[in-house]
């Protein structure tokens, strides 16, 4: 084969290999394209709920950020109690929030019903009051200013800038008694809608989209079936081993004065690592006897970009990136002793979407841009605490892939045994 | 096998021929045939056709673009992914030389040969490989890479494809159009088969029996996987994402390469033996 005719072999058999990549835009009709979150059912996500969680977490960030909060629960449940009950109440008092001590107080057991909450059901309600045994729970947000002005949607003007973290290192184990307060006819993981509504929406938006997150039983991590008649009462035991990170970075350059396109984006980071299980025991009622669930985040390492650009025109341009997605989770259910697990992980079609960059020009603006000042990086300084918090929580929570290459060593390694006998048969037995 | 026409493949002989059929005088033929003027013209098209690809995806994907949407995807997976391509060609060139000397060779003739041909490889794959940093680093100004292991990866595939190139020599005419199909399309496919699909073993075990050619654009980039075969096969059915470790992947490669040297010298030495009968 001369030169040129080998240059074009080799250029075609990589166009050829890359035409793969070129699957999601040939497969969607035009017409039908359009932004995956415009397609979620609302339905899907229990929207309100969700929503309500979300901002009740927005205020709570800005409450705790800017300073490290420890709790060291020790043996004695009645004065961890108490550390709860005492943090609740300096947070109400700072959000100028009036409550009564017997609301505080049941906040303080709402705290126990988290893990089931989120694993099992919303549909109980605690009864007495909620044991915290030995344990810890560490908690340093610092993310910026305007981050918390965003996300509670408020304000014309937006200080942006700078560079925000948050690490929460949780050990927690509690008790609470917990009644149903309906018909309770199955149990699931809170949010899992979420998750199928977002493969639908981007399933429709390209064939592979639809692929990017397994979950070999999505039934299952949305609904099981039971049957706890209402006013059943349980004894909820929760056990939650978890270290999250995450990291929140703004560049822009609207602060500039030249002619160039303005643009705004946000990069941002979420690594979770640990466990979260909730066991429940009936006491009264009926229902099944046990309910075990367990979350296992084996890891989570979610890195993406999300912005705008365009920003001094009134047709401005929408970016998504994903730098790196990574995701392997498992979720079991044990109900009288029946098991059944499922993994939601994030697919190999998705390494493929680890560094794309998605824009759709031209989306409408809303009138005019209400211009954010920039605040030049700097560091915000940081009360003594939270450093050594926020960094061992990334220690912990951030994944480095593991794979173990003993197989591979073996086969090999084996191989190449194999090989070199063969070699010295024929070299030394048959003399060739 | 494949039963090989004679014509094809004349025995070499050795009354009339002379005997420059030992380890050196083999390893040489590669060595010189890489300071030719044959294979600085194929690098200087390797390099021309990498900046051709690289246009080539941005006008598609500007293309695109007049549609409304643009979707960007790391273009130094598919750079990557033609450094094995470029060796290939010149591993299969470089052992079709003198076929009929090497088929005299013996077995210390055909290892020559194959040291040879790494060892050339190697230097030519050096040389693409710096190509593609330097473009990738002149359009876009940064290397965010694993420059060492990305490396280690890429010579265990040099030792694997030269390997196989010998191999396929043996027994094909066109070695380095199967030795192509073998690589970037039958193994990523009977691992997508085997893997995901009927699902008789997870893609971890897959890809620690056997040498995937994504491993490269994984480690490469740090795990950006590739746009390649097995990779764009997960849209037929999802799977969790290949992965990679470096040490065991070059062992891998090497153990199979070795696999395939020590078949190219049993075919050589039973063609051999049955043309002695004659």
């Amino acid at each position: 084969m001369n030169s040129s005719k080998k240059a074009l072999s080799v250029m075609a058999v990589l166009l050829m290999l890359s035409g793969a990549l070129f699957i999601p835009v040939t497969a969607t009709d035009a017409e039908e394209r359009s932004l995956p979150y415009a397609d979620i059912d609302p339905e899907d996500i229990e929207d309100e709920a969700l929503q309500e969680v979300l901002d009740k977490l927005v205020e709570l960030l800005n409450v705790i950020r800017g300073e490290a909060h420890i709790f060291d629960f020790t043996s004695d449940v009645e004065e961890n109690r108490q550390k709860i009950h005492d943090f609740l109440e300096e947070a109400a008092a700072e959000l100028e929030m009036d409550l009564p001590e017997d609301e505080i107080k049941k906040l303080t057991n709402y705290f126990g019903v988290i893990p089931m909450v989120l694993l099992a059901t919303t549909m109980f309600d605690p009864v007495g009051d909620i044991d915290i045994g030995e344990g810890s729970l560490k908690v340093a947000v610092g993310i910026p200013d305007f981050l918390i002005e965003l996300l509670k949607n408020e304000g014309e003007q937006v200080e942006l800038g700078g560079f925000g973290e948050m690490g929460i290192l949780m050990d927690v184990h509690s008790d609470i008694n917990v009644k149903a307060t309906d018909d309770v006819e199955r149990i699931g993981v809170f949010g899992s809608g979420l998750i199928t509504a977002l493969n639908n929406a981007l399933g429709s938006y390209s064939n592979i989209a639809k692929n990017l997150i397994v979950c070999d039983d999505l039934d299952m991590l949305k609904a099981r079936p039971v049957s706890i008649g209402k006013d059943s009462e349980y004894a909820v035991h929760t056990d939650t081993n978890l270290a999250i990170y995450s990291s929140f970075e703004t560049n822009t350059n609207l602060h500039m004065e030249d002619g160039e396109s303005k643009f705004v984006s946000f990069n941002i980071c979420l690594h979770i690592r640990g466990s979260i299980s909730n066991e429940m025991e009936r006491i009264s009622g009926t229902g099944p006897q046990t309910i075990k669930t367990e979350l296992d985040f084996n890891s989570t390492d979610i890195d993406f970009v999300f912005g705008m650009g365009n920003l001094n025109s009134k047709s401005r341009d929408i970016l998504v990136g994903i730098d790196k997605i990574s995701m392997d989770v498992g979720y079991s259910s044990d109900i009288d002793g029946e098991v059944k697990s499922c993994s939601v992980r994030n697919s190999g079609v998705l390494s493929i979407a680890n560094g794309i960059l998605i824009s759709r020009e031209g989306s409408e603006g809303s009138g005019d841009v209400p211009v954010p000042i920039y605040v030049p990086d700097k560091p915000e300084p940081r009360p003594p605490g939270m450093d050594d918090i926020i960094n061992s929580a990334k220690e912990q929570a951030i994944t480095v892939q593991k794979f173990d290459p003993t197989t591979q060593y073996m086969v090999g390694g084996a191989l190449a045994g194999v090989a070199v006998l063969l070699i010295a048969i024929i070299r030394f037995g048959k003399k060739y | 096998m494949t039963e090989v026409a004679a014509s094809e493949y004349p025995m070499f002989d050795k009354h009339t021929e002379a005997l420059e059929i030992g380890f050196i005088d083999n390893m040489k033929i590669p060595l010189k045939r890489l300071f030719s003027l044959k294979v600085l013209i194929s690098l200087v098209l390797a390099i021309v056709s990498l900046i051709a690809i690289m246009y080539i995806i941005e006008f598609v994907m500007q293309k695109v673009a007049a549609s409304g949407m643009t979707i960007n995807f790391p273009l130094l997976c598919l750079l990557m992914l033609s450094i094995p391509a470029w060796t290939i060609s010149f591993a299969s060139s470089t052992l079709l030389e003198r076929k009929r000397k090497l088929n005299a060779s013996g077995t210390a003739g055909i290892l020559g040969r194959y040291v040879g041909t790494v060892i050339a490889g190697t230097i030519l794959m050096t040389i693409v490989y710096a190509a593609v940093y330097g473009i990738w680093y002149w359009s876009y100004g940064n290397i965010d890479l694993d420059l060492v292991n990305s490396y280690l990866i890429m010579v265990s595939f040099v030792v694997l494809a030269a390997a196989l190139a010998l191999f396929f020599n043996s027994i094909f005419v066109h070695a380095s159009a199967f030795t192509y199909l073998v690589l970037f399309i039958l193994i990523p496919v009977l691992a997508f088969l085997i893997g995901p699909y009927f699902g008789i073993m997870q893609m971890q075990e897959v890809s620690s029996y056997m040498p995937l050619i994504d491993t490269i654009a994984t480690t490469a980039t740090d795990g950006f996987g590739g746009g390649t075969v097995l990779t764009a096969s997960f849209v037929l059915k999802s799977s969790p994402p290949i992965l990679a470790d470096v040490s065991g992947s070059v062992v891998l490669s090497v153990g199979w390469a070795l696999i395939f040297v020590a078949l190219t010298i049993i075919v050589q030495y039973r063609r051999e033996a049955k043309y002695e009968q004659q």
